[in-house]
């Protein structure tokens, strides 16, 4: 069964768990998509899937992934937002799919935010 | 809404925001009885017989919690179009099971799409829930509990963990893929 190939990955990162502990405490840096009715209807699962990927293809450790619900810019969805320590909170808007390499590469990794792509940003 | 899972993931939102710590999915897909449901329950706030009611409706909505919204209304348009229907049991400081019905044949019925991403975007980021996941297919089911794979990793299982959520994807995929064989929904 198929299924196992699973089971043994599971395995594997049981043996990674204590370096998994370590890094949680590590976290700085918070990505979070917008998930309501609105944000669904314009694709946020794509992009939730497409996030996920782009983390671990690029084996970011330090981020969590943490959603919201509809915050009322229903035009601009999908939202996602990147939250970085000591640094502004920027909004994201109309991100699709392809957008979200970018905003991982350049702004996660980087720490250079996607112009184009922002829709606000809150001061931190 | 085009796809039975994009529904899902908006209950199982619903649910989160309903402050649930502990929420199930069951999909039924019977296509010998001409049946296909999908049951969400939850121990989140519930709701008041007078909220039930108005639950379905899409401006008739309680904005400030922003449980209710043009969710519901959309997926009992969805059932109700296609011979099926919407039912909501709910009890204030219980739960609330939302239950959901197509006639499976029908040309309207929307296809199942992608419910291992529903699953995901739905729960990423919270820490404070359990989930489970039953789905049967004719005579075959799998079942998915975020607690078996706690047990399996050795820490608990974590939402928020982006490879937790990968892994748990791909095993919904893998599982999904298996009881069908490659017949589709």
């Amino acid at each position: 069964m198929n299924k196992l190939l699973t089971m043994e990955e599971l395995r594997e990162l049981r043996k990674k768990a204590p370096d998994e502990m370590t890094a949680r405490q590590t976290w700085d840096t918070q990505v979070i998509v917008s998930v309501g009715t609105c944000g669904i209807a314009a694709g946020a699962r794509e992009v939730v899937t497409e996030l996920l990927k782009e983390l671990q293809r690029r084996n970011i450790k330090n981020v969590s992934v943490t959603k919201t619900g509809c915050i009322g810019m229903c035009e601009r969805e999908v939202l996602l937002d990147v939250v970085r320590p000591n640094e502004d909170r920027v909004t994201y808007g109309r991100v699709v799919p392809r957008d979200v390499s970018r905003i991982v590469g350049e702004h996660l990794v980087n720490g250079r935010v996607v112009e184009g792509l922002v829709v606000g940003r809150i001061s931190s | 809404m085009q796809e039975l899972s994009l529904h899902i993931l908006d209950l199982l939102q619903n649910s989160v925001e309903a402050g649930a710590k502990k929420i199930t999915l069951v999909v039924k897909d019977a296509p010998e009885e001409d049946e296909l449901s999908i049951v969400v329950t939850d121990n989140g706030c519930g709701m008041t017989a007078e909220q039930c009611a108005k639950a379905t409706s899409p401006f008739c909505t309680v904005r400030k919690t922003r449980r209710v919204g043009l969710g519901l209304a959309f997926l009992e348009m969805a059932a109700t179009l296609c011979g099926g229907q919407l039912r909501i049991q709910s009890s204030p400081g219980y739960g609330t099971e939302v239950v959901v019905t197509f006639s499976h044949s029908h040309p309207d019925r929307q296809p199942m799409g992608d419910i291992a991403g529903a699953i995901v975007s739905a729960l990423m980021g919270e820490t404070e829930v359990t989930f489970e996941y039953l789905h049967i297919y004719k005579n075959r089911k799998m079942k998915i509990s975020s607690l078996k794979f706690g047990e399996f990793l050795g820490i608990p299982f974590r939402f928020d963990r982006p490879e937790h959520l990968s892994l748990l994807e791909k095993n919904i995929r893998e599982q999904l893929q298996t009881i069908y064989g490659g017949e589709s929904s």
